[in-house]
This record gives structure tokens, C-alpha cells and sequence, in this order.
């Protein structure tokens, strides 16, 4: 830390840089730039049912190109999030989704952060410390800053618009001082109605000192029963078995997946959770490259074989996996429920009750120990 | 992996080819990594079966073909060989076509009616047919699976013979879908995994390759090698099978072997595709397939070798169930399960 500190110094003490952070990320900047902006309140919202689950919902997943934002953070940024949640909801979205990793293009408010990382990240920041900050304690430095632009932002465009958002995801400090991937969902007040911890996180997420989440949030909305883990959560039945035993109908995944886009490895994710819990399916992809890290995968919405056109458990999709686009259709909850009690999910609770829980610490040990 | 559980097949610099049957792979992957052995360690050879089960056909004939599908294996080279869900069955129902075994309502009354007269017999009969090919080959058989008796209803068994000849174990299915518990299928309640020198192998038997719970739960008991019997009605669905064991081998990071009956039996008509499978990284084309049947109505049978020292790579570049989240899944499971349908 004593090297980036000093590193940070020579141009600005590090009191001076958290102060021009501080200023970098003042609200009225993001309503500023949001004020001027032709925002007419959706009715989409108000057709939906005020108690029990609406027939079907109309979903937009935002398949946001990344990219540092590099000056004028907050109301560049803020302007990006009202033209994709713009074109979300002229389709009429009622729900719109943004990947993971949405709040990391204001990472760009670190001066000069493209040109350190050029060598990656990690060793950018061993470079600048001599090896005792982890990548997390940057986020850490960033994250009041990136925390105001970030909830202002999604905040002031959900009321403006009268939709629900959830926004994806940023690098966090959370309540308990730990540093996490967290995703916020917005109702049309602009409220924040509950925050999702990423639960699963890859190895380079551990290495980098962030903290896995702990609870699963299944939440009642005017949408339906909602969850929204992030990611890599999808790769494990867990999250969205507890999801759907738990009520959930509707499980979104806000995603970012930083490798060559190859068709079979990304059906390891949300398709195969939504056809073995039988629920309805989002996925909103983060595109493009930041900080020298691509960016693939197609969004879409998903559901069980059986309630797709053509049998291939998509509504729809993106047309790319590059390119930024915003990916609108219809949920059909109706249609779900039918095809819940027409095919049941016919569970052995005897045989869960002998290794579930209790087997996973002895079979992941098993597998260090082995391999 | 584990010590004592793998073995394969080495060659020496000058060609000459060994059943490494005595020592496991592990050890020599040991040896080969510290360079105190120059030999590579090749594969496990393993065979998939996909029967057509034809409405008419002698029972001598059907052994027959049988033991041709096997000895093609063999001359691939296989040292187990898996044979799709209810071959058994489709031995029975030809040995006593008087009896009207048809899937639905009635068919576990109509197996638990003449088993004591000559169903168990004719069972028995199937069985020592297979310990005899095991025996001849030195392989390792699955022969599919059999209905037999038990309570007021039949479960869907499947047996692991050994090379000598002898069944190592059973293991019954433990999830049954609408179908099948009409026609008064009882599931089985425990998971076995059987340790051999081709490795640690478990089962996941017809419906049980659509609940990701058993695969999960084998693995975690050590299963490297998924065997999965299947008879699915027509018509075949890719997505269908996508959401079965391909998905399932992905999110444990094991191999799995799914064989496939085709043809009528029982009244229904059914279709597959048989797939050998190993996680993406280690296929062609990424697929995650390392083998597969021609087509999806025909008989069939291919082998894949299972490289473990490949799957230990793939494992150490990323362990999927080293970011497993243990407190969560505390606070949820079993009860969850319990309380289903969630009100």
C-alpha cells in the first residue's frame, strides 16, 4: 500500500485523492446530466397486477459494452445507463437488466489505470505497492466514489422511468468492511430493494481478496418471484435449486464472462439451471474490453425446453456476442406454472437427507487432496 | 485422484503394450512427473452400447447380437462396456412374449406376476450371459438394467460385473418421473460409488441424469466415471440430453458414459443419442463430447479413452468445487427440499 500511496502522492496526497474522488462522484453531477434528458415515466409498470404474479412480464437484458470511462466519470457514465435503459423501455420493458461488472468502467477514475494495467491488473497493483495491496484494496479506495455515481445513476433512472432495474454489478466495500461483488435491484420509485452478493466467485476473484457473499435474496415483486444471483453462481444447480425451492419463478443472471466466446462453454451456465429448476431465465452479458480484459457472450431469455419456439430453451437472444445491443421479450408466467404441474419435479428427500449438507466439505477436501 | 482407484494402459519405448491392471495410475503418474518412468500412460478405454430393441427377434438371436456388440468393443479395445437402460427387459419380453409386458399401468404387477415362475430365472440367465462375456473379454459390463420385484412394485437395477465374472454391486434409480411411477417403478434411496482399477464409477440411471443432486452427490463421494443407462420415448431431443448428463459432467468435472435404447420396447418406441463425454477443455471442438452414436435410431457401438491425467489439469487450471459456497448451501439443504412444493 506504502508504494501506491506514494506513487499516488507525487501528484496528489492520498487525503487529496479520496477528496477529488469525493468531488468526482457528487450526485448532482449524475442529476446534472441525467435533468436534460427526455425521460417520459413508462406506464408498462402499472399494468402489472398489485398482489400476485402477473400473467407475464416484458424483460430487457442490456448487453452493455465495458470500457474505462476515462474523464467526466459520472455524467459520461450516467449518460451511457439512461440511453441502454432508454432503448429498454421504448420496447416496453418492465424489468431491466444490466451484466456484471457494470460499475467497473468507473475504475477509470484512477488516473492513468489503462496504462498501469496494460501488463494486467494484478501486477499492476504489485507493481505500484511492491506486492502488498491486493486488486480489492484499489476497489476498496474507489468504492465510496464508484458507490454514489453508481446508486444515483440506477436510482434516478429507475423513478425517471418508473422501472424496475436491477443494475448488475460492482467491486464494493459491503457494511462489514469486506470487499465484495454486490448487485442492487431498483423499483420504479427508485428505491434500492434488496443487493445481491455474488455467492460463488471465480479463483482470480478470491485471489484479488474479495469476499464471497452469504445470502441468497428470492424477492417478492410485482414481477414475480425473483432472484438475481451474479455469474459464475449460475455454474453451480445449488444457487438456483434454493432459488426455486425457495419460490422463485424468475432467476436473473447478470453476467460477465472474460474469455473467447465458445458456444459449449457458455451452455455451462444459466441454460442447463433453468431447465433442471424450471424457471424463467435472464442472462444480460458484459461485451467489449476493459483494461485489456475481453468481454463475450450472448444475452437472452430462457426457459424450460418445453415453452420455447424452437425447443432450444431460448425466447430470444442476442444476435452477437460482441457488440452491444439490448435484447427485449416477454415472460410467461402462466405458461411456467402449467408446465410445472404438468412435468413435477420429483425429488428423493430420503437420499438428499443422508449427503446434503454434510458431503460437500468431505468431497471438496477429497478433491484437493487428489488432484 | 485417487490411489488406488485408476489404472490403464502403458507402452514402452519399444511399442511393447501393458495392462497396467496391478498398479494404479496415480502411482504412475507419480513416477512420470518425477521422471523415474519414461512410459506414457495412455487411457482408459471404456465402450458405449446403443441397442435397438426390435419387436421381434429369437431371445437366442438378441444374445447374439449381444455378444457381437460386445467383442466389437473388446477389439476397440474397451475394458468396460455399458449397455443402455432395460436390455434386460428386452430380453425378457422376448423370451416370454405370452406374458404382454407393455410400460403403464400394470406393467410391475405383470413382472412381480411371472417372476417366480419364470421371470427370475430368465433373469438369472441374462445375468450369468454377461458374467460369461466379462469373463471372456476381461472387461468390465454394465448389461443395461433390469426390472425386478420388490414391495408392491419394480425397480430399474443395474448391476457392474467384473472382469472375473463376479457382480461388484447395484445400483437401483432414485428418481422416477410421471411415467414411470405409473407404471409402479419404486426408486432406490442410496448411491453407490464402486471403486475399481479403471476408476471410481457411480451411476445415474434414466430419469436420475435429469436431477443434478445424484451426479453431484457421487462425485462428492469420488466417482470419477458417471455410468449412465438411459432409454428416453421418442423423439430425440439434443436440448433434451444437453440438460442431462452433458451438463452434468461440466458442473462435476467427470467423465460420463451414456448408452442409449433405441427401438420398441414395452409398447413405446424410444431414441437416443449414446455419448461418451469429458469437460470442454478436453474435447475436440470443445464440445464436451469424446464420442457419440452415428444417429439417434440406430444401433451402435464406439469407444473414447478417458485420459485422467488430462481431467487433473482441466481440474487444477480451475476446481469448480473449490468456490463451492458451504455456509449457503447449510442454511438451506436438506429442509428446503422437504417443504417442497413451496407454498
Amino acid at each position: 500500500m506504502k508504494v501506491l500511496v506514494e506513487k499516488i502522492s507525487q501528484a496528489l496526497s492520498l487525503w487529496l485523492f479520496k477528496g477529488f474522488l469525493w468531488f468526482q462522484s457528487r450526485p448532482s453531477i449524475v442529476k446534472q446530466a441525467l435533468a436534460g434528458k427526455h425521460m417520459t415515466p413508462s406506464s408498462a409498470v402499472d399494468e402489472l397486477p398489485e398482489s400476485g404474479r402477473p400473467a407475464k412480464i416484458r424483460v430487457a437484458a442490456v448487453q452493455m459494452k465495458l470500457g474505462l470511462v476515462k474523464d467526466d466519470h459520472a455524467r459520461i457514465y450516467a449518460e451511457t445507463i439512461y440511453r441502454l435503459t432508454k432503448e429498454a423501455v421504448e420496447q416496453g420493458a418492465q424489468l431491466v437488466v444490466f451484466p456484471e461488472d457494470s460499475g467497473v468502467p468507473l475504475s477509470g477514475l484512477i488516473p492513468g489505470l489503462e496504462d498501469l494495467a496494460s501488463s494486467g491488473l494484478d501486477s499492476a497493483v504489485k507493481e505500484v505497492s511492491g506486492g502488498e495491496t491486493k486488486v480489492a484494496d484499489v476497489f476498496r479506495l474507489l468504492s465510496p466514489a464508484v458507490k454514489r455515481i453508481y446508486e444515483t445513476t440506477f436510482s434516478t433512472l429507475a423513478r425517471s422511468f418508473r422501472v424496475y432495474i436491477i443494475s448488475g454489478s460492482a467491486y464494493l466495500e459491503d457494511d462489514d468492511g469486506k470487499m465484495r461483488n454486490i448487485g442492487y435491484f431498483f423499483d420504479p420509485d427508485g428505491s434500492i430493494i434488496a443487493k445481491q452478493r455474488k455467492l460463488h466467485l471465480l479463483p482470480l476473484e478470491t485471489k484479488w481478496g474479495f469476499e464471497p457473499g452469504r445470502e441468497l435474496e428470492v424477492l417478492d415483486t410485482r414481477l414475480g418471484r425473483i432472484a438475481f444471483p451474479i455469474c459464475m453462481d449460475a455454474t453451480y444447480f445449488e444457487t438456483f435449486r434454493i432459488a426455486r425451492l425457495r419460490g422463485a419463478d424468475i432467476v436473473v443472471i447478470p453476467a460477465a464472462n472474460n474469455e473467447e466466446y465458445l458456444f459449449w462453454r457458455t451452455m455451462r451456465g444459466i441454460w442447463p439451471r433453468v431447465q433442471e429448476s424450471q424457471v424463467l431465465g435472464v442472462s444480460a452479458h458484459a461485451v467489449g474490453n476493459l483494461i485489456g480484459i475481453p468481454f463475450t457472450g450472448r444475452s437472452g431469455l430462457l426457459g424450460p425446453l418445453e415453452l420455447t419456439q424452437s425447443e432450444d430453451g431460448y425466447f430470444t437472444q442476442a444476435d452477437t456476442f460482441y457488440e452491444e445491443e439490448v435484447v427485449v421479450g416477454d415472460l410467461n408466467l402462466d405458461a411456467l406454472y402449467q408446465f410445472r404441474e404438468e412435468n413435477p419435479l420429483n425429488f428423493n428427500v430420503r437420499l438428499y437427507e443422508k449427503y446434503l449438507p454434510g458431503l460437500y466439505e468431505k468431497g471438496q477436501k477429497q478433491r484437493t487432496q487428489t488432484v | 485422484m485417487s490411489a488406488q482407484a485408476l489404472s490403464g494402459i502403458t507402452i514402452t519405448k519399444n511399442g511393447t503394450i501393458t495392462f497396467a491392471n496391478t498398479c494404479s495410475t496415480s502411482d504412475l503418474l507419480i513416477e512420470y512427473l518425477q521422471g523415474e518412468t519414461t512410459e506414457a500412460i495412455l487411457l482408459t478405454r471404456v465402450a458405449c452400447i446403443q441397442l435397438l430393441s426390435r419387436r421381434r427377434e429369437s431371445p437366442g438371436d438378441f444374445l447374439l447380437r449381444l455378444t457381437y456388440l460386445a467383442e466389437h468393443a473388446t477389439y476397440d479395445g474397451a475394458q468396460l462396456i455399458v449397455f443402455p437402460a432395460y436390455t434386460a427387459f428386452a430380453y425378457l419380453t422376448l423370451a416370454y412374449p405370452e406374458a404382454q409386458l407393455y410400460f403403464g399401468p400394470g406393467l410391475a404387477q405383470g413382472i412381480r406376476r411371472i417372476w417366480p415362475s419364470y421371470g427370475a430365472s430368465n433373469f438369472n440367465e441374462f445375468l450369468d450371459f454377461f458374467k460369461g462375456l466379462a469373463r471372456k473379454h476381461r472387461t468390465y459390463i454394465v448389461p443395461g438394467t433390469m426390472l425386478t420385484p420388490t414391495g408392491n412394485g419394480v425397480t430399474n437395477t443395474s448391476y457392474l460385473i467384473s472382469p472375473a465374472g463376479t457382480t461388484i454391486g447395484t445400483q437401483q434409480q432414485t428418481h422416477l418421473n410421471r411415467d414411470e411411477r405409473g407404471s409402479g417403478f419404486v426408486n432406490g434411496d442410496d448411491l453407490q460409488v464402486f471403486a475399481t482399477p479403471l476408476g471410481n464409477l457411480g451411476f445415474a440411471i434414466c430419469e436420475d441424469a435429469w436431477y443434478p443432486e445424484v451426479v453431484r452427490i457421487l462425485t462428492l463421494k469420488g466417482a470419477q466415471i458417471i455410468i449412465a443407462p438411459i432409454a428416453v420415448p421418442k423423439p430425440y431431443s439434443k436440448w433434451h440430453q444437453v440438460r442431462g448428463m452433458w451438463q452434468n459432467i461440466q458442473q462435476n468435472q467427470v467423465f460420463g458414459i451414456e448408452s442409449c435404447l433405441t427401438g420398441f420396447l414395452g409398447g413405446v418406441e424410444f431414441e437416443g443419442r449414446s455419448t461418451i463425454y469429458a469437460t470442454c477443455e478436453m474435447t475436440p471442438g470443445d464440445t464436451g463430447v469424446l464420442a457419440q452414436a452415428k444417429a439417434a435410431h440406430m444401433e451402435d457401438v464406439f469407444t473414447a479413452g478417458l485420459d485422467f491425467i488430462k481431467l487433473g489439469e482441466t481440474i487444477r487450471r480451475f476446481d469448480i468445487f473449490s468456490q463451492f459456497n458451504v455456509p449457503l448451501y447449510k442454511q438451506w439443504f436438506p429442509h428446503l427440499y422437504r417443504e417442497y412444493p413451496p407454498h
